[in-house]
Formats: structure tokens, sequence, C-alpha cells
């Protein structure tokens, strides 16, 4: 991140500078104004790359260089991780106080699952690897996370964050800090947040937030400070989680499926320091980040679509060093905190002090909008902290509230000081909802705790499920909460009867509730098992079942539905049923190598005497930060076969395999031992990959690249290169300084195989390579494309055709499922397949895409298709234009 | 004003590698509280005496006792730990933690736990500055803006902060010995 001083000004033309922009008149509609709006924003859309600068949320330091002030993260450096993961490791350094039912196996099962969900954050690069139990005192110079419960004051929870940092580094995505290590502590006295708890999950969520570098923020998201908190554990994490998540640890698509709102905020025209500032949808999903000390700001990972831009203030934290949300300040030179600027009135963008008078900014992917400038006023600070809303759709209060639509009395309570004296509500005050509506008399103090603020619903014709957003208002205090609220469309799942049962493939459980149709997936202690289709069963329930998932003794497991809305079970229940689980099986495992230098990527086999593997879900791990499992194998019950990376500061030892199969931990005295480096030009760094689709998936009969890094030995230095997959010795012809090429054989065998790279008498170990059918082909394409009127941004619009072959024959949800496609690195949403006229595993898929100009280059449209995660060879579309 | 942002920003360096850590609290009553102390004690804070760890940091004050609400801490000369602090080129901040000013009175809300080290029950719940106005002492903390979670739902909650009077603290301890069936 960047800030450059020259060129922080451009001279392009910004709506809140123009008299035509400002001077739309009140009596244009709201489409109108949005098309007024989108003209003026296609004046804004200036692409400003070579000034990004940052949003505050992460741990940021300052420093100058060539008189340029840069903005610096902490964030791992993915570069150095094995496998490009963070691992992360637990300990028990105090015995847990835990509820009836509840283990430590259930707990790990939930890290587990949370490692899951960081690791799966649109449009960024970050995955959490669970690399298993280790011991409290862990020491080693192996960047990773550790998470530790432990006996903590009472009235502690948790604490969190970077606890040793590296000095500067620099990437792609610019300079930072890179952590050598990060800290979750959690509290192990969870007798009062057991591990199947909303609030257990959403703690560790949070706290592994911080652990990869995000601070708090102001936008409902599991990143918010508490109060205005509004994920789930249905739906944990929020569109201001993944824009944090993007920025730090950016896909390398996120440049193009995302896009930029930046600006300036003032107070009578002087720069304002650590304003917070929002993008809201009227969906209510929201991002927000704060003002640099020069005013300016920048929201990036924004998905399409069109946003009001907000300035309002926070709350001033009462801890001397820390700004708002009690987020860290920066520091000047001598050491002292930059004070936030001083507290103001809310305002929109352009100027407007109400969101009915704002101008609504329109993102595309892939685009930047400078100069989304606000001055605010000079105010008092506001009388509303942070509004915490309730609802209760079984007998207790769940947060954030749930509306139901098809409810007769929707309605939600609200908390938040001075509301209510307890007998009239606040004097002056007003609420509006964005998406939804608050009439006249809709407010009053809750008659079962006059403290608390009712608050009823009214929906209009426009009012679609999902979060909608409240405005708090009296006199000119302005108060806006995103995501306030979740509309939904049915109540949550209820599970009235859990069961296991004997079946021919196995103890399974079975489910008998209300509501089940909704149900995303349901969890197993913290085992996520996809939700199968629930038929009815009578008096209005539904019935569903699926495998009995294993664990060390059959023990009965918390079993959670979450719906696909963001509720749970445990809204109608806070403890759940319990099912037995299936006991698994036990047996010695051979691990094969059994030693491996450090610095390396090599398969691993582990082989066992009984189906130990038996499960559908199977984790191996080896209690050491510098070994990372990237990819796993189950080729049967008693076999398994690893991808491992070593990362090269791993520390040398013996290192005892875990796995989980399911829910059971094992631990069969198989280890793993690291050895000094070796000196080979194949040991490592080079990448494989499939030269047609760019992916290390090969298939028999294609062509595959080895790419060597910088620095490598040339092929010049040998006589000859060899690849050696499985027992088959394959010549590689070296087509550049650094790549060499070879064919895979028409008659390879699917599965998962060795290959090794050898030279002369030097040899690299095995890594595990996957041979797979053909991936999916696009055979056909063609694209019509025209530019967007004015007002629409610079952009076009595109339509395209284009016929898919499947590698497989699959049904329709299967193909609207498993199908993607990508027009110049941007994703197209909402593809629609439908069987081809031509038949066979052919599906024709038409869709029309907004597209920024660079996505056409030379006059063309690259476009691939992606089945299951494998992507098609790039089709090059010519544009045509009517 | 432009003027004075501008060489604020540009005297900006990069400082010791300055690591920051977020605290996620319980909210706990003031009976809650009494119950969870090991001690309670006013007094005043003294210099620091050194921050250790090596991992997590820990900053250590020196406690001048000059009451004993609750418990028998053995002396009138206490060392507080508290999370965070600076040693040698790494420093830690935690939110959350609060940071006793040298030389001002509080009431310290005590507990020790495995480690031996004292820390405070519930960190910025458990220190509450005592001030005196129109002949009354009492003892207060501001709301916690940070992550501050109710015990028994988990649902997050507004914290309220805490004033109470020296007096009634005082009471509000007796009963809760009392109750436990003797001195503690």
């Amino acid at each position: 991140m960047r800030w450059n001083r020259a060129t922080r000004f451009p001279a392009a033309a910004g709506c809140a500078e123009t008299a035509d922009c400002r001077g739309i008149p009140r009596s244009v509609s709201r489409g109108g104004r949005w098309q007024m709006m989108g003209w003026c924003a296609a004046l804004l859309g200036v692409v400003l790359a070579s000034i990004p600068l940052s949003a505050y949320y992460p741990f940021l330091h300052w420093r100058v260089e060539d008189g340029q002030l840069v903005a610096m993260p902490e964030r791992f450096d993915l570069r150095e991780l094995p496998g490009r993961a963070v691992p992360v490791v637990v300990s028990r350094a105090a015995a847990l106080g835990l509820a009836e039912g509840d283990s430590w196996e259930a707990v790990q099962s939930q890290l587990r699952l949370a490692l899951r969900l960081w690791s799966q954050v649109p449009n960024s690069s970050l995955r959490l690897l669970d690399a298993g139990e280790v011991a409290p005192d862990l020491g080693t110079q192996a960047p990773h996370i550790q998470v530790v419960f432990d006996e903590l004051p009472p009235g502690v929870i948790g604490m969190a964050g970077p606890v040793a940092v590296g000095q500067r580094r620099r990437d792609d995505a610019g300079s930072f800090l890179p952590i050598a290590k990060s800290m979750v502590i959690l509290n192990g006295a969870i007798e009062e947040r057991p591990s199947y708890s909303e609030a257990f999950f959403l703690t560790l969520m949070h706290e592994l937030g911080h652990a990869v570098g995000l601070q708090h923020t102001f936008t409902s998201s599991v990143m918010s400070t508490g109060v205005t908190r509004s994920t789930t554990k249905a739906s944990p994490l929020a569109v201001d989680d993944h824009a944090g998540t993007a920025f730090l640890y950016p896909g390398k698509d996120a440049a193009s499926d995302t896009g930029v709102i930046r600006g300036r905020v003032t107070i009578e025209g002087e720069p304002l320091h650590f304003a917070p500032v929002t993008a809201l949808m009227p969906s209510g999903a929201a991002v927000s980040t704060l003002t640099l000390p020069d005013g300016s700001y920048e929201i990036r990972g924004l998905p399409s679509g069109r946003f009001y831009v907000y300035a309002q203030a926070a709350p001033s934290s009462s801890q001397a060093g820390l700004g708002p949300g009690q987020i860290v300040l920066p520091r000047d030179e001598a050491g002292e905190f930059i004070a936030p600027g001083p507290t103001f009135g809310t305002r929109f963008f352009p100027a407007a002090p109400d969101w009915k008078g704002a101008f609504m900014v329109e993102v595309q992917p892939g685009t930047q909008i400078a100069n989304i400038d606000i001055d605010v006023p000079r105010q008092a600070e506001s009388v509303f902290r942070g509004v915490t809303t309730y609802s209760f759709p079984g007998g207790f209060a769940v947060n954030p509230a749930i509306v139901r639509a098809s409810e007769t009395d929707r309605f939600l309570v609200a908390y938040a000081p001075n509301l209510t004296d307890g007998e009239r509500v606040m004097e002056g005050l007003e609420v509006e909802s964005i998406g939804a509506s608050v009439g006249p008399g809709d407010v009053y103090p809750y008659p079962w705790a006059p403290e608390f603020l009712q608050v009823n619903i009214r929906l209009n014709p426009f009012s679609a499920t999902g979060p909608k957003s409240l405005v708090w208002k009296r006199g000119s205090d302005l108060y806006v909460q995103p995501a306030a609220f979740l509309l939904v469309g049915q109540r949550p799942p209820e599970l009235s009867e859990v069961t296991t049962e004997a079946s021919e493939d196995g103890e399974r459980i079975r489910i008998d509730g209300t509501e089940l149709g909704a149900v995303g997936s349901y969890l197993v202690d913290g085992l996520a098992v996809p939700a199968a289709t629930a038929v009815d069963s009578g008096d209005a329930n539904r019935v569903t079942a699926f495998a009995a998932p294993f664990s060390n003794d059959g023990r009965p497991a918390a079993v959670v539905a979450l719906a696909k809305d963001g509720q749970s079970s445990l809204y109608l229940g806070a403890k759940p049923p319990f099912a037995a689980t299936r006991t698994a099986s036990a047996g010695d495992v051979r691990i094969h190598p059994s030693s491996l230098p450090v610095g390396v990527e090599a398969m691993l086999t582990l082989e066992a005497d009984a189906p130990v593997f038996a499960g559908n879900s199977v984790n191996v791990s080896f209690g050491h930060p510098g070994i990372a499992v990237n990819h796993l194998w189950k080729v049967s019950a008693h076999r398994v076969v690893l991808s491992v990376a070593i990362s090269g500061n791993a520390d040398l030892g013996s290192y005892p395999v875990t796995f989980w199969n399911d829910l059971a931990k094992l631990s069969p005295g198989a280890a793993l031992t690291l050895t000094p480096p070796v000196h080979s030009p194949f040991a490592n760094g080079w990448r494989l990959m499939d030269v047609a689709t760019d992916h290390p998936t090969l298939y028999p009969g294609s062509v595959a690249r080895v790419q060597f890094p910088d620095g490598w030995v040339p092929p010049g230095a040998f006589s000859e290169i060899t690849i050696l997959l499985g027992d088959v010795a394959l010549p590689a012809v070296c087509v550049g300084p650094q790549t060499c090429e070879f064919s895979v054989p028409g008659e390879t065998s699917f599965g998962v195989k060795p290959l090794a790279i050898a030279g002369d008498d030097a040899s690299g170990l095995p890594v595990a390579v996957e041979i797979a059918e053909p991936p999916p082909y696009i055979v056909q394409a063609s694209g019509f494309s025209r530019s967007l009127p004015v007002g629409l941004l610079d952009g076009i619009l595109a339509r395209f055709s284009m016929v898919v072959e499947l590698p497989e024959v699959v049904s329709a949800t299967e193909a609207a499922r498993g199908l993607k496609v990508r027009v110049s690195g941007q994703s197209a949403p909402n593809v629609q397949a439908t069987p081809s006229e031509e038949g066979g595993n052919r599906w024709r898929i038409t869709f029309d895409l907004r597209l920024p100009r660079a996505a056409v280059r030379d006059g063309h449209f690259r476009l691939r298709a992606e089945w299951l995660g494998r992507p098609s060879p790039e089709v090059l579309v010519r544009e045509t234009t009517p | 004003m432009r003027s004075g942002w501008k060489s604020t920003v540009f005297l900006l360096l990069l400082m010791l590698p300055a690591a920051g850590l977020c605290v996620t609290l319980e909210q706990l009553s003031l009976e809650e509280m009494i119950e969870a102390s090991t001690y309670i004690v006013r007094g005043r804070v003294g210099p620091t005496l050194g921050v250790s760890g090596a991992t997590m940091l820990y900053t250590e004050y020196e406690l001048q006792v000059t009451e004993v609400l609750s418990g028998d801490p053995g002396g009138m000369r206490l060392r507080l730990a508290l999370p965070g602090g600076r040693l040698g080129g790494r420093e830690q901040v935690f939110s959350g933690v609060p940071v006793p000013i040298r030389g001002k009175e509080y009431v310290f809300f005590l507990w020790r736990g495995r480690s031996g080290m004292l820390q405070l029950v519930g960190m910025t719940q458990g220190l509450l500055e005592v001030r005196r106005a129109a002949g009354l002492a009492t003892a207060e903390r501001a709301p916690s803006d940070g992550m501050v979670l109710n015990r028994r739902s988990g649902l997050p909650v507004h914290d309220q902060g805490m004033r109470v009077s020296l007096a009634r603290l005082r009471t509000s301890v007796a009963a809760a010995r009392e109750r436990r069936g003797g001195p503690r």
C-alpha cells in the first residue's frame, strides 16, 4: 500500500465537486436518481491502481519511504508457509471445564470447522490448516497460529492476535510485516459455552480473525465489536469479513471479481482521521473501513451492486491508545498514538444528512470508483452507542433478531442505553428500515421489559428475505445499523427426534423434525454433513437420515441443523439433541516413507491393517506447524495418500502421525522423521500443471508442464531429464530455461500416483499427482457485446452462448451445482445450464454479464468453464458487436 | 489544520513492531466479581516492576495497598500482572486490558490462578478508579466498548460500566463473605 502525494489528488471531476451532480432535483424519482448517479459514477470511474490505500482493519504500521507514506499490515507471508497454508496447532494448558455431553474431541471438531470456514472466503487465498495438537510451550521458528485452552481470569473469554511479527517484506500486494506467531487463548472453562453453542463457535471465529490479522469492524460482521454483530453459526462470516480477509490475502481473481470505492472524509473541509466509512447495500450487506490520517479511505472487496456510502462516528474508546471499537491507533515518530478526529454527524455521499437523500454508487467487478468524498459536520457524540437487536423464535432471546415474513406480528426488540426511560420512548426517536418499513406507532417500550424497545416491522413489495438495516434518528443525530435484523421466510429448523438406527450400510442418524427442507447442512459436533432430501413423515414433519459419523467410543454427539437462511435448530432449543456415533476401528498404521528432509514437497502413504479411514472426513496431522498436509486422497478405508509440504525452517525430529476419522482421533504410533535438507535440483520448488488447463490434475493423453523456480539449474546442465510417473519413465522436453514438458500416456490408469523428476545422477522425491478423467471442454462459444449507455460505468454488456462437454454424465441439478464459468477472469454468477441438443454430456449455457472494457483484450474475451473445481482449457472468443 | 496533519503524517515512522491483540470479555455483575476474586484491595499503583514472558508479554505493576476488602494477600505491596508491554524489540498492545496509571487510587478485584500471577478479574471490569467528591468516595469505571458477552446466553451485550460507593462495596463484600461462611 503506497500513498503517493504527487498523485493523491487527481484532477478528475467528482460528483461532490460539480454542480451537475449536486443539483439533482428532489423530484427526480429514485430510478431517475440512480440513473443520474450512474452518469456521475461514469465520470468518477477512474482506475487508480497505482495508489492503493488501506483498509484500517488490519493491525497497521507506518513508514515513510522516499517521501511517501506506506501503511503496512501485519499478515502471514503465505509464500514461506508449507503448502501456502497457515498452520494452526491446538493445545490444552489446563483441564477443561465442560458441559454435560461435551468433550475435548468435540471442541477440536468445532475448531476444524472454523478453520475450514476461514479457508473458504471468496476471493481470498487464505487457508488455515489443522496441524494437530502440540504442547502448550511449543517453540519453533515455523510461523503458525496456536490455539490454547488455558486458565484465564474469571470474566475473560479469550484473547487473540499476532504476538510476534518480523521485519518488513514486500510482495505483489505491497509492503507488510510477516506474522511469525499468532495466539488464540481461550478460557478452558466452557461449561456455560459448550462447544456446540453459537456463542462458543462465533467467539472462536472472531478470535481466529484476529489471529490472521483482522481488527474490529462496525458492520455487523463476525469481527464486529459485539453489540452490533449479526452473524450466526449457520452463516458466520459476512461480506465485511470476506472483504477484510481478501484485502490481507487476496485470491488471484480478487481484483477482477470485486470492486473498490475510495474517497476522502473531511470535517468542515479539513481531513478527518479514523472516521468509519461504510458502503451499504439496500440488502443490508456492508463493508467498512476507517480513514487514514489524511482523511482518505478505500473500501475494497465490494460485490457487484449499488451502495450507499456514509461516514458515521463510532463511540470513542475508554482505553488509552485505542480508537473506536478498541482498534489500536497508529503512532507518530515519537511513539505517541495519533488521536482520532473529533466526533461528527453522519453524512451520506455526497452530502446528505439522511439516506433518503443520498446518491447510490454503483460498483462493478474489476472497477474502482474514486472521489466518493464526504464532508461531515462537527457534532457531539451520538446518543446511539450501537444498538443490539433480539428476537424470540423459541423461548429465549437470539441475536441478531430474526423476523419471519409470514408472521402477522413481526417485531424485534432493541437495546441501547437511553432508548427508553422504562416508560416512554426516547423523546424525538425515529426508526426507519432500509429494505423494510417501520411505521408511525411501531416503536414503543417492550411490554415485558420496558428498558428494551419493541420495533414492529412492516414489509413493502420489495422486501426480499435477507439482512435488513435500521436507521435510528433523533434530531440531527443519525445512526445506521447495517444488517440489524434478518428477514426470513420460515421458522428455524426444529429437531423433534434424533435417533441412531441400524441400516444395511451401518448405523445411521435419523432426524425427524420441521423445516428440514431449508437445512443446508447438519453438524454432528463440529462435523458438517450435507443435508439430504427430507421426506414427509406426516403431521407436517419431515424425516431425513445420514450415516452416523465415527468416534472413538460411539459416544453421543450433539446434532444441530443449520438452515440456509442463517437460522439454526439452536434457536428453538439451546441444548441440542445428542445421537450415538459409530465406534471407529483401531489398528496399526504404516507410514511410507517414514522420513523426509525439510524443505520438500512429497508423497506419503498411510496403510492400516484395519478400516481406520472408513469415515467420510479424514484429516491427518503431525503435530508440527512446519508439516502441512496439502491434499489427502482416500484410496480405501485402509489406505490414504498424502501430499505433504515440509517447511524449510521445520525443526528436525520425529513427529507422530495423528488422524481424525470423522470424530475419532487416532494416534497409531507411526511417526514421520524430519531430516536435514537435501540439495537436489529436483527436490523442491517446482510446480506441475496441465498445459491446457493450468491445473495440477493430469489426465491420460494430456501434456504436462514442470515449472522450475527462479535460479534453477538450466536444463542444458543435464543430458536428459526424465519424469517417473509411477513405474513409467517418460522423457521430458525442455522448452525454456525453467520449463520442461512431458506427455502423459493415453493408457495411464486413473488414480493418485507418485511422480518424480530425474536428470543424470540427480533425482527428487516423488510427489503425489492425480490422474483423472479429462477436464470439461468448451466445444462452442460466442459472445455479443454492446457498450453500456452513459450512466452504467465505462463497461460493456455481453451475452455469451457456449456448449460445454463434461467428463461424465450428470443430472441437471448436478450440472447447475458443479458447473461454473469465468469470462476474462471474472466469474459469471447464476449460470444456468440446459442439456445441449447434441446430447451426450454436452450442456448449453447462455448468460449475460456486465464487464469492464478491460475484459476485452485484442478483441477477444477469454472463457473458461469449471467443473467441480477443474478448469477447462481457455478459449478465446472474438468480441462481436451488433 | 491541513498543514498540521501533513506534518504529523510525514513524521510517521515505523515503530517497534507493536502487535495488537484483542480480548473478549464476559459481563460480570458486582456480586459475581466479588465471588470470583481471590483478593479485593484498595490502593495506589506504584512503579512498573518489569515485563516478562516468552510468547505473551505481561507487565507487572506494584500495588501499594491501603485497604484489604477481601482475602488475605499476605502483605501491603502486591504485584499485579497485566497482558501487554514492551520487551526488547517487541511490544504487545491488548485492547480490553486496562493500563493502570501510576499514583492513581483504584479498587482492584484480583485473582490468582495456577500460574501464581495476580491478575484482574474480568480485565477492565476488575479495575475501578476511586473518586472522591462532596464527601462521597466511589469506585467506578467507564463502559467497555470492546467485545463483551453475556455470561449465560453468550449473546453480545452493552457494558454499562460501574459506579459504586466504597461504603456499598464494603457492605457487598461483607455480605458475600457471610454467605460463604466466614472470612476468606
